[in-house]
């Protein structure tokens, strides 16, 4: 095995909630609410529920599959060449994913709190970490996370209840106006991020009891939703759907606007603590599930060796993806969703149906397949 | 000086991960390992002197419209 | 054991990199805290922005109550023709770096308001260390003229005017916002946005002649003059011929768009509050009904206003419901109020002054079309559809808007004594 580590289904559902939230709470509210207007909240309750349905088909391949990855069973399912391009599609597109959260890493750091620092600078340092806890193990993120996530948490529900004497309800209103078709549309941004469950493709066979993979996901995507939600109606009720599109971090200055008597405010910094927390746990979890993958599709005994180079790449790719913001912005909004899709509802449902095909047609029998059939390859 | 300070970061990756590999007689992950580091240091080197390389990102945008 | 010290060789060498603090970092010492922002348009010129910066000292918002002396606010000026341009240059004056976290006040002239305010809301908003909860006040004449006010209470003139606006905010003559609260009404379709108005006044010494006879050069300070809020007192420091002019935080001014379009007096903008609902702690004056020389003071203590959109056969009205509650607070006639009879005549008596000067203010906003009270988002929420047929030109349409205005007044206490002052006939 590639990882001896074991976490629990808590560590589990930590983790991924983490996973989704962390850059979700950047980026999604500003684009929602340029799609939805007033109804951006509801466009995130309808993204999550492509979380669940994502969610619902990993966990089925992992059940069929158990104590295999996403990248075992792709070759179990779909021969050994065939399995391996697509677990290399995986790869490619989870170092893709680790550079665009890197990139949107230093671009609010940037932007928000030191202007004149180098973008790189902030992607080296956070990668250094990142590869760092990499080296370290499955466990080690997770033991790191149940700390973190106690500290996210806390701070961003607390700062969201601070800012309620901001808040105007009436911005809210009126549901609906402009029917349902916006909130579909606008739903697709927040269930990209909520479709970073495909994670848990790779980290179920580590799980102690992996028959609550359903259940430790389904809190990830719907506590983070909530959670996500929460913060939207936030933003909403402060500046309304307008002003929020037009932001380019809207939690960011809706935490700035907070001033309660003369003596609490300024609490952005703790909300770029939470932040790096985040992104750091989300950027490691990304990257191990690169490494991991792409060890196991090379067949190697550990997937140590890969980590540092994987680590450069995406420092690389973090700086080079995009010119600017503006681009970041874009890709996240357009060209991501329907991308995305293809990994998250596409890919996983065509292992599926082959699974099914060859169960009901061919009689071929998945569920007593030995993991170390796959280590040969 | 830039370039100075990569390739130092460069060499130090292949010390710290290189001869490990080799004592431990891991011959496949050792030839993973350079080859995967050597794609990473072409990229790292083009950032850096600024050669122009096709973007991935743009590709995509053009496939997915 | 050899690769494990390189490890942490490399590791420490790492962190000494990153430790160093960042291309951002700076000293407290080296920074220029500004306070306010006092943002004039000079119309005509190359570079019409001029922008003037308080900045405190940190040793002396340290030192707290200063004691010694020294200016505790220093004026810094630059124009430019962006906003970021003035304060390039304020910065050749400046020994230290602006830094611009800690700015609570950006006071804009009218002749900026008129101008357009587009320029300066970008830079409050894109600006990294500005923050949007900063107040946003309009001043008629030079915004730089505000920041040259003497402090009177506070320690320094932002701290004056921050106290001035918290005052106000409990206070029914003028409702001061922060800048994204002016942004979101402006962004917001069917609302206009307003600013409250700071202006300088000429202390009462210099309007009430007798008092300015009987100030003997360098005499003794007094001061009058509480609730009513056209002026704030009378500044007793100066002495002499040259009267120094008081800070008047009253009135508003109404915006189409980023626009200036008028101001409205402190009259007018407490029956603006009256819609918002928000005239807490007012003072309401009726005549006496037994005796028409005799006033009646009252309190407002409580408000409660609704908006209702009506719309019969396509056609938008609104009505307003005031439920408003309060106490006597002064008699200046001998006429016992304190009875079932003479209460509910207050009671109407006041509900006629509270509806003339909401109609008083509606017309002035009708006047202007500006829809400070946003009747169109009221109506957006109720009936959207019906909200877009009107969208295109709403400010057309809330000017011929009919808006039903239902006051119901109530006196609940007669303060500390019911009857009249007693004199033995």
């Amino acid at each position: 095995m590639l990882e001896n580590g074991k976490i629990s289904p808590r560590q589990t559902g930590e983790l991924m909630f983490i996973t989704i939230l962390a850059t979700a709470i950047l980026f999604v509210p500003a684009i929602t609410a340029e799609l939805a207007g007033h109804d951006a909240w509801l466009a995130t309750l309808a993204g999550s529920f492509i979380g669940l349905v994502t969610l619902w088909m990993v966990t089925w391949l992992g059940h069929k599959h158990p104590g295999q990855t996403l990248f075992a069973y792709a070759e179990t399912i779909l021969g050994k060449w065939l399995g391996k391009l697509l677990g290399l599609a995986y790869v490619w597109l989870f170092v893709q994913i680790t550079a665009i959260i890197v990139r949107e890493f230093g671009d609010f750091m940037t932007t928000s709190f030191m202007p004149n620092t180098p973008l790189s600078a902030f992607n080296l340092s956070l990668l250094v970490v990142a590869v760092w806890a990499v080296l370290a193990g499955l466990e080690v993120i997770s033991r790191m996370n149940e700390f973190l996530i106690l500290l996210l948490v806390t701070i961003l529900v607390s700062v969201i209840l601070l800012s309620t004497p901001n808040w105007e309800l009436t911005y809210l209103l009126p549901f609906f106006a402009n029917g349902p078709l916006p909130i579909l549309v606008a739903s697709a941004v927040p269930s990209s991020f909520m479709g970073e469950i495909i994670l848990l493709a790779t980290i179920l066979p580590f799980m102690t009891r992996p028959e609550r993979a359903l259940l430790a996901g389904g809190a990830a995507v719907v506590g983070s939703a909530a959670l996500l939600t929460l913060a939207i109606v936030g933003s909403l009720a402060v500046f309304g759907p307008e002003l929020v599109a037009s932001f380019s971090f809207p939690l960011h200055l809706f935490v700035r606007s907070i001033s309660i008597g003369q003596l609490l405010t300024r609490f952005e910094v703790l909300v770029m603590v939470t932040w790096v927390a985040g992104v750091f746990i989300k950027t490691s979890v990304f990257l191990y599930c690169a490494s991991l993958g792409l060890a196991e599709i090379l067949g190697l005994s550990q997937y140590r060796p890969v980590v540092l180079p994987l680590g450069i790449i995406i420092t690389v790719f973090s700086i080079s993806f995009f010119q600017s913001v503006v681009d970041v912005k874009e890709f996240i909004g357009q060209t991501f969703p329907p991308y995305f899709a293809i990994f998250s509802l596409g890919l996983p449902s065509l292992l599926i149906v082959v699974t099914v095909v060859r169960e009901k047609i061919f009689g071929t029998t998945f569920t007593q397949s030995a993991p170390d059939k796959i280590n040969k390859g | 000086m830039l370039l100075f300070l990569l390739v130092l970061a460069l060499v130090s990756i292949v010390i710290l991960e290189a001869p490990r590999l080799a004592f431990a007689k891991l011959w496949r992950e050792l030839a993973v390992f350079f080859t995967l580091w050597s794609f990473a240091s072409f990229l790292a080197i083009a950032q850096v002197i600024g050669l122009e390389l096709p973007n991935p990102i743009e590709l995509i945008t053009q496939l997915i419209q | 054991m050899n690769k494990k010290l390189l490890c942490t060789l490399i590791a420490l060498i790492c962190l000494a990199l990153v430790s160093t603090g960042c291309w951002d970092r700076i000293e407290v010492e080296q920074l220029a805290i500004v306070r306010s922002i006092a943002i004039d348009y000079l119309p005509g010129r190359k570079a019409p922005y001029l922008v003037t910066l308080a900045i405190s000292l940190p040793s002396d918002i340290a030192g707290g109550e200063g004691g010694g002396g020294g200016e505790p606010t220093q004026l810094f000026s630059g124009v430019g023709a962006t906003i970021n341009l003035a304060l390039e240059q304020a910065n050749f004056n400046l020994s230290r770096r602006l830094f611009l976290s800690h700015a609570e006040l950006f006071i804009v002239s009218e002749e900026l308001g008129r101008h357009g305010l587009t320029h300066v809301l970008d830079f409050i908003v894109r600006h990294p260390q500005v923050r949007l909860n900063a107040f946003l006040l309009v001043t008629p004449g030079m915004a730089q003229k505000c920041l040259t006010a003497p402090e009177r209470l506070e320690a320094g003139v932002t701290e004056e005017i921050i106290g001035m606006i918290h005052q106000a905010q409990t206070s029914p003559e003028s409702d001061p916002q922060q800048a994204f609260k002016f942004l979101r009404q402006m962004a917001s379709p069917g609302q206009d946005p307003y600013i409250s108005i700071l202006m300088l006044s000429d202390p009462l010494t210099t309007v009430i002649p007798e008092l300015k006879d009987e100030l003997k050069p360098g005499g003794q300070e007094e001061s009058s003059g509480g609730g009513s809020g056209e002026s704030g007192g009378s500044g007793g420091g100066g002495g002499g011929e040259e009267q120094e002019q008081v800070l008047t935080l009253v009135g508003q001014a109404a915006f189409q768009d980023d626009k200036l379009v008028g101001l409205m007096n402190g009259v007018e903008t407490r029956g603006f509050l009256w819609f918002m609902g928000r005239t807490e702690r007012a003072v309401i004056t009726v005549s006496d009904p037994e005796d028409p020389d005799g006033i009646v003071s009252t309190h407002v203590a409580r408000v409660e206003t609704t908006i209702k959109p009506q719309i019969k056969n396509g056609q938008v009205s609104f009505t307003v419901q005031v439920e408003e509650e309060g106490d006597i607070r002064s008699v200046s006639s001998q006429t016992n109020l304190a009875t079932t009879e003479m209460i509910p005549k207050i009671n109407s008596a006041k509900a006629a002054v509270i509806k003339h000067e909401m109609e008083k203010a509606l017309r002035k906003m009708q006047e202007l079309k500006t829809d400070l009270v946003g009747f169109g988002a009221i109506l957006n929420r109720k009936d959207p559809d019906m909200f877009r047929q009107l969208q295109e030109n709403w400010s057309e349409e809330f000017s011929k808007l009919t808006v039903d205005i239902v006051v119901i007044s109530e006196i609940r206490r007669t303060g500390q004594q019911s009857g009249p002052v007693q004199q033995h006939r």
